[in-house]
C-alpha cells in the first residue's frame, strides 16, 4: 500500500515537473524574441538593510519586466568595484543606466560613461538635480493628490498647504497647476520655521469651514513637530471635520483621512521605460511620482460622513485602523 | 534571587536601548529619503508587504505577525503566543499538549479555545481540543496569528468560548522567493524549513516543508501517581523519580495555490513519538509514545464585487485526523503487582470532517453591512481501536488484546455528528462615530439540538486617537464525543443526553492611540458560565454547576525610540467556580509580559521577553501549597544579512534557567507540577533568495 502511493506521488511529481518545464520553455522562447530588441539597462542601486531593501527590490523588479529582463544590477556597497562595472559599461553596445537613490546617482556620476541615465527612488527636485539626468523623485504628483481628495471628498472647495516657500518651489507649482485643473482653490501659507508653522496651523484651523476646507501636510514635514503639532492639528480637524491629507501613510494610521504613497514595482516600470524611450529634443526633466498607492482611515472618513462605499473601498491599498 | 536577575537585564537592555539611538541615529540619506516617501520604517514594512486591510472588528482582538514571531525567537505555536495579553499556555500531564487558559477558563482537555487554521478548526471531535497527539506547530510558514478574546460563537459557532486562535499560514505574496533554513539546539533538537513563493503554471503558489525532532526536556519528575499506590501497597513499581519523556518528531507541509478568486490549499500534519510526558495516567512511561497524521484540504472562492452591492465567500474543507497512542498507564508491577507487565491501554481515533460553507455581505443598504452565510458539517468518528489488558472495572485480562470489535471492553464506538447553521450580522452605522453590530447564529447539531447564539458590539469612535467598545456576546461549547459516548471506563463515562456549556460576557474596551509612538489598549470583562461538562466517577457525565469571573486587561506598544519597540501587557482575573464557591484553580490570577526589541547596530536586533506567572490557587482538596510564581527571560540576538541573504540568529529561552512549574492535576499524584524546559539555546540559520 506505502509503495503504491508512493509510487503515485512520484508519477505526480514527474508530471507536475515536466509541465512546470514545458510552459517555462515556451515562455523563454518568446521572452528571447522580444528581449533581442530592448537595450540592455543597468541599475545601480544602494546596498541599503531590510525594509528598505524591499522598496529597491520591487523597484529592479518593475525595471526587470519592463526591460524584458535584459536588466543587470548591482548593489552600491562600501566594496563596489567602479572599475569593473564601468569596464562592462564600455563594452556593452548601446544601454542605459537607472541609478536609484542618492548612492546610486552619485556612482552614475562617478562612472562618466557616455549612456542615456535616469534616477529614481530619492526625494529630489529638478533645481537639485545634477545637470543631464532625468528621473522620477519620491514626491507625489499633486494632481493626482488632489483628484483622489475630489473623489473621496466632492465637497471639499480649499486647500491650505503650510510650508516653507523656499525650499518647495517646485511643489507649490505643480500644486497650483493641479487644484487648478480640479476646480480646487489651494492657499498657500508660508512658515519659514517651526514656531511660525505650529501658529499657522492653528490659525488655518480655527478658521477653517468644516466640509469645504481641508489640510495637505506636505512631504516636507520640517515644519510639522510631530509629537507636538501633529496632535493638536488631528485633534482640531477631528473636531471641526476638516479634511487632512498627507503624503506620509503613517499620518493615516493617526487620524489623516488619505496618503498616496509610492507603487514601487510600478515605478520601477515607469524608470526602465523613461530610460528606454527618451522623449526626443526634449531636455533632461524630473518629474513627480504618478504611480502611487493609497492609504485610507476607514474610521475618519466615518466620521467625516464621507459615503465611501465597499466597492471604493476595493480600490484602496491600505486601510487603517 | 531571579527578580534581581530579571531587573537587572531589563534594566540592562533599556539603558543600552537609550545609548542606541545616537548609533542609529547614523543611518544614510537614501534610507532616510525612503522613510520620508513612506513616513517611517513601519510604514515601509507594510506598503512593501501584502497589501491587506485591517479589519476594525469589534470585537478585542491581538494579531502576532511573521516579524513578531521572528523577532521573538519563537519556534513554536504556543511561544508566539506568549505576546497576548490574558492568554497563558500550560500543559497537561499527557503528551505535554498545550492548555490554553483564557480568563481563568482552564479544563483537562481545553475545548474552550476554539484553534483555527485558516478559518478552519482543527478541533478533534473526540475530545473537543487540537487533538491528544498535537504536538505542537512550527511557525516558520505562519503569516499571522489571530487571536480574539471573549465568546466568537455568533460567528464562528463551537468552541470559541474562551477566545478563538486563528493561524494563517503564508501565501506566494507573503514568502516571495524561497527561503531556507535550519536551527540545532538543546535537547537535541534538529529543525529545517524550505519555503517557497511565485508563480507556478499561473497560479500563485505557495510551498512550505518543514521538519522538527527534538529529543525534549529532561527535568525530573520526583513523585506520580505510582509514587502515591506505592505508598498504598507498599510497593516499589513506580519509575519515579525519572524523566519527563518530551520528545517528538514533526512534519508540516502545505501547498498554497491560489489564482483570480480561487484558492486551493492542501496541508499535512505528521507527528511521529510523541512523548507521554508525564504519562497517560500521570505515572511516568519512559518509552510510551503516540503518532499522529492531520490531512487538510479547502476549496475556497472569495468574489469581492460579485455584484454591484455583494461580496462573496464559499469554501468546500475536509479534514482528517488520526491519533495512536502506544503508552504503558503504570509501570510493571503496579497495584501490587496485579500487573506484572505493566497496565498497558492504547486508544486510537480516525476521524474526518467535511465542511460547506458560504457568506455573502450586503452593501446595498445606505449605513449597513450585512452578512448571511449558512453551512453544512459532517464529522465522523469513523474508526476506533484499542488494545490494552484490564476490564471495565480496571482488572487485568491477560496480555494485552485488541478489543477494538469487543463492546463490552473498547473505549467508545464509532459515531457521526451533522450540524447544520445559518447566520446573519448588520453593522449598522446609526450615528456620526457610532457603530452598532447585531449578528446571531443558530446551529442545529444532530446529537444534542439546537443552540442560537448573539452577539451585540457598540462602537463608538470617541475622539481621534480614542475608540470605545461595549460588547455583548454569548458562546457555546459543543460535548465532545467522550463526554457524550465514552463506555467501559468508570472515571469517564459519556452521557447522550449532556448539553453544550455556554457562556455569556460583556466587555468594555478602550483602543487609545497616545501618541505616534504610543498606543495602548485597556478592557474589563465580566462573564457568567453555565451548565459545565463534567466526568463523575461511577456515573455517566453530567452538566453540572457554574463559573463566574470577571477582570482586566491592559497593553501598551511603544515606539521608543528610532531602535526600539516596546511591548507590555497585564492581565488581572477572578474567576470563581459556583459548585464549590472557591476560586477556580490553576489559572494565573495575574500575569505581565514585556518585550523590548532593540536593533542597536544596522543589521542586528536584540530581543528581551520576560514574562511573569502569578496566583495560581489549587483546588478544592487538593492540600498542596499554592502553585509557586514564576519569570521566563527569553533573549534573542539576531544579525541579518551577515553575508548576502543569510541571516543568523542565537535563541535563548528561559535564559535565566528558572525552575518554573505549571500545575499538575488536583490530588496531586504529580506532587511537584510539571516542570517547564530549562535554559534551552538554539542556532538558527536562514538564507532567503
Amino acid at each position: 500500500m506505502v509503495t503504491l502511493k508512493n509510487t503515485i506521488k512520484t508519477h505526480s511529481l514527474i508530471r507536475c515537473l515536466f509541465w512546470v518545464g514545458a510552459v517555462f520553455f515556451n515562455f523563454c522562447l518568446l521572452t528571447a524574441a522580444v528581449a533581442e530588441q530592448m537595450p540592455p539597462v543597468t541599475v545601480l542601486y544602494p546596498d541599503v538593510q531590510p525594509p528598505y531593501r524591499g522598496v529597491l527590490e520591487q523597484i529592479v523588479a518593475g525595471i526587470t519586466d519592463e526591460a524584458k529582463n535584459r536588466v543587470n544590477s548591482y548593489p552600491v556597497s562600501d566594496g563596489f568595484d567602479v572599475d569593473d562595472v564601468r569596464q562592462r559599461l564600455v563594452k556593452q553596445n548601446g544601454g542605459v543606466i537607472i541609478g536609484l537613490g542618492r548612492r546610486g546617482m552619485e556612482m552614475v556620476k562617478v562612472l562618466r560613461v557616455d549612456k542615456p541615465a535616469v534616477i529614481g527612488a530619492l526625494m529630489i527636485t529638478p533645481e537639485s538635480t545634477p545637470s543631464g539626468f532625468s528621473g522620477i523623485s519620491l514626491v507625489p504628483d499633486p494632481a493626482l493628490l488632489f483628484a483622489r481628495l475630489r473623489q473621496l471628498s466632492p465637497q471639499v472647495k480649499r486647500v491650505h498647504l503650510i510650508l516653507n516657500p523656499d525650499a518647495n518651489a517646485w511643489l507649490i507649482g505643480l500644486a497650483r497647476e493641479a487644484a487648478r485643473n480640479q476646480g480646487l482653490e489651494l492657499i498657500v501659507h508660508e512658515a519659514r520655521d517651526i514656531r511660525a508653522s505650529a501658529r499657522l496651523y492653528r490659525d488655518v484651523l480655527g478658521t477653517a469651514r468644516g466640509v469645504a476646507d481641508a489640510l495637505w501636510l506636505p512631504p516636507d514635514n520640517e515644519g510639522l513637530d510631530e509629537r507636538t503639532v501633529l496632535p493638536m492639528v488631528l485633534q482640531e480637524a477631528w473636531e471641526r471635520n476638516v479634511v487632512v491629507f498627507s503624503n506620509s501613510a503613517s499620518h493615516v494610521k493617526r487620524g489623516a483621512l488619505f496618503a498616496l504613497y509610492p507603487d514601487n514595482y510600478m515605478m520601477g516600470r515607469s524608470l526602465a521605460s523613461m530610460a528606454m524611450n527618451p522623449v526626443k529634443g526634449r531636455s533632461a526633466m524630473v518629474g513627480p511620482l504618478q504611480d502611487l498607492l493609497m492609504a485610507v482611515n476607514l474610521r475618519t472618513a466615518e466620521h467625516l460622513n464621507l459615503d465611501v462605499r465597499i466597492q471604493q473601498q476595493r480600490g484602496f491599498d491600505l486601510t487603517f485602523p | 534571587m531571579n527578580w534581581w536577575v530579571t531587573i537587572a537585564v531589563g534594566g540592562l537592555c533599556a539603558a543600552l536601548a537609550l545609548a542606541s539611538n545616537g548609533v542609529s541615529a547614523a543611518s544614510t540619506t537614501d534610507e532616510e529619503d525612503l522613510a520620508r516617501a513612506y513616513g517611517g520604517e513601519e510604514m515601509v514594512t507594510l506598503a512593501t508587504g501584502r497589501r491587506q486591510s485591517l479589519s476594525r472588528a469589534p470585537s478585542i482582538a491581538t494579531v502576532i505577525t511573521a516579524d513578531d514571531i521572528r523577532a521573538m525567537g519563537a519556534v513554536d505555536l504556543d511561544q508566539a503566543l506568549a505576546a497576548v495579553p490574558g492568554l497563558h499556555a500550560s500543559y497537561s500531564p499527557a503528551g505535554l499538549n498545550p492548555v490554553y487558559i483564557m480568563r481563568g477558563i482552564v479544563s483537562d482537555y481545553n475545548p474552550q479555545m476554539l484553534v483555527l487554521i485558516n478559518g478552519i478548526p482543527v478541533t478533534n471531535l473526540y475530545v473537543g481540543n487540537r487533538g491528544q497527539g498535537w504536538g505542537g506547530m512550527a511557525v516558520n510558514n505562519i503569516a499571522r496569528i489571530e487571536v480574539i478574546r471573549g465568546p466568537g460563537s455568533a460567528l464562528y459557532g463551537a468552541d470559541a468560548f474562551a477566545g478563538t486562535i486563528n493561524i494563517v499560514t503564508k501565501t506566494a505574496a507573503d514568502i516571495r522567493g524561497t527561503e531556507i533554513g535550519a536551527r540545532i539546539g538543546s535537547f537535541n533538537t534538529r529543525e529545517a524549513w524550505l519555503l517557497h513563493g511565485g508563480r507556478w503554471g499561473g497560479f500563485d503558489a505557495a510551498l512550505s516543508l518543514e521538519w522538527r525532532a527534538t529529543d525534549g526536556q529532561k527535568r525530573t519528575i520526583d513523585a506520580d501517581a505510582q509514587s502515591f499506590y506505592d505508598t498504598q501497597f507498599g510497593t516499589r513499581a513506580s519509575l519515579a523519580p525519572g524523566p519527563v519523556n518530551a520528545r517528538r518528531d514533526a512534519v508540516e507541509a502545505r501547498l498554497d495555490l491560489s489564482r483570480n478568486d480561487w484558492r486551493l490549499r492542501l496541508g499535512y500534519q505528521g507527528r511521529r513519538d510523541i512523548g507521554t510526558g508525564v504519562g497517560v495516567a500521570q505515572a511516568l512511561d519512559p518509552q510510551g509514545r503516540g503518532d499522529s497524521d492531520r490531512i487538510n484540504a479547502d476549496v475556497t472562492y472569495d468574489k469581492q464585487g460579485f455584484s454591484d452591492n455583494w461580496d462573496v465567500t464559499a469554501q468546500l474543507s475536509y479534514f482528517d485526523v488520526s491519533v495512536k497512542t502506544n503508552a504503558m498507564l503504570f509501570p510493571p508491577g503496579a497495584f501490587n503487582n496485579t500487573f506484572p507487565a505493566g497496565m498497558t491501554g492504547n486508544p486510537d481515533v480516525y476521524e474526518r470532517q467535511a465542511r460547506l460553507s458560504a457568506a455573502g455581505v450586503y452593501t446595498g443598504i445606505a449605513r449597513h453591512r450585512i452578512r448571511l452565510g449558512g453551512g453544512f458539517n459532517n464529522g465522523e468518528l469513523y474508526k476506533v481501536r484499542e488494545s490494552k489488558n484490564f476490564d471495565a472495572g480496571f482488572n487485568p485480562i491477560g496480555p494485552v488484546i485488541d478489543v477494538s470489535n469487543d463492546p463490552s471492553l473498547v473505549f467508545i464506538r464509532p459515531h457521526s455528528r451533522q450540524v447544520l447553521h445559518v447566520l446573519a450580522q448588520d453593522e449598522w452605522s446609526f450615528a456620526r462615530d457610532w457603530n452598532l453590530t447585531a449578528g446571531l447564529r443558530y446551529d442545529h447539531y444532530s446529537d444534542f439540538g439546537s443552540t442560537t447564539n448573539p452577539r451585540l458590539a457598540l462602537v463608538w469612535q470617541t475622539r481621534y486617537n480614542l475608540t470605545t467598545k461595549l460588547l455583548y456576546g454569548r458562546a457555546f461549547r459543543a460535548p465532545a464525543f467522550a463526554e457524550l459516548y465514552n463506555i467501559n471506563n468508570p472515571v469517564a463515562l459519556g452521557n447522550p443526553s449532556l448539553k453544550p456549556e455556554a457562556i455569556d460576557t460583556v466587555e468594555l474596551a478602550f483602543d487609545y492611540q497616545a501618541t505616534g509612538d504610543v498606543t495602548t489598549r485597556f478592557n474589563v470583562f465580566r462573564y457568567e458560565m453555565k451548565d459545565i461538562i463534567r466526568f463523575v466517577p461511577g456515573a455517566p457525565a453530567v452538566n453540572r454547576g457554574g463559573q463566574d469571573g470577571h477582570g482586566l486587561e491592559w497593553e501598551l506598544r511603544w515606539a521608543a525610540g528610532r531602535s526600539v519597540d516596546v511591548k507590555a501587557n497585564y492581565a488581572w482575573q477572578r474567576s470563581t467556580d459556583k459548585l464549590t464557591d472557591r476560586v477556580v484553580p490553576s489559572a494565573p490570577g495575574q500575569q505581565i509580559y514585556a518585550q523590548a526589541d532593540w536593533r542597536f547596530l544596522p543589521g542586528w536586533q536584540l530581543n528581551t521577553q520576560v514574562k511573569h506567572i502569578m496566583d495560581r490557587v489549587r483546588a478544592v482538596g487538593d492540600s498542596r501549597p499554592s502553585v509557586p510564581d514564576y519569570t521566563l527571560v527569553n533573549v534573542t540576538l539576531r544579525r541579518k544579512e551577515i553575508v548576502r541573504n543569510w541571516d543568523v540568529a542565537l535563541l535563548a529561552h528561559n535564559l535565566l534557567n528558572a525552575d518554573a512549574r505549571e500545575p499538575s492535576p488536583a490530588s496531586g499524584f504529580i506532587r511537584y507540577d510539571l516542570p517547564l524546559p530549562g535554559r534551552t539555546i538554539y542556532l538558527e540559520v536562514r538564507y532567503s533568495m
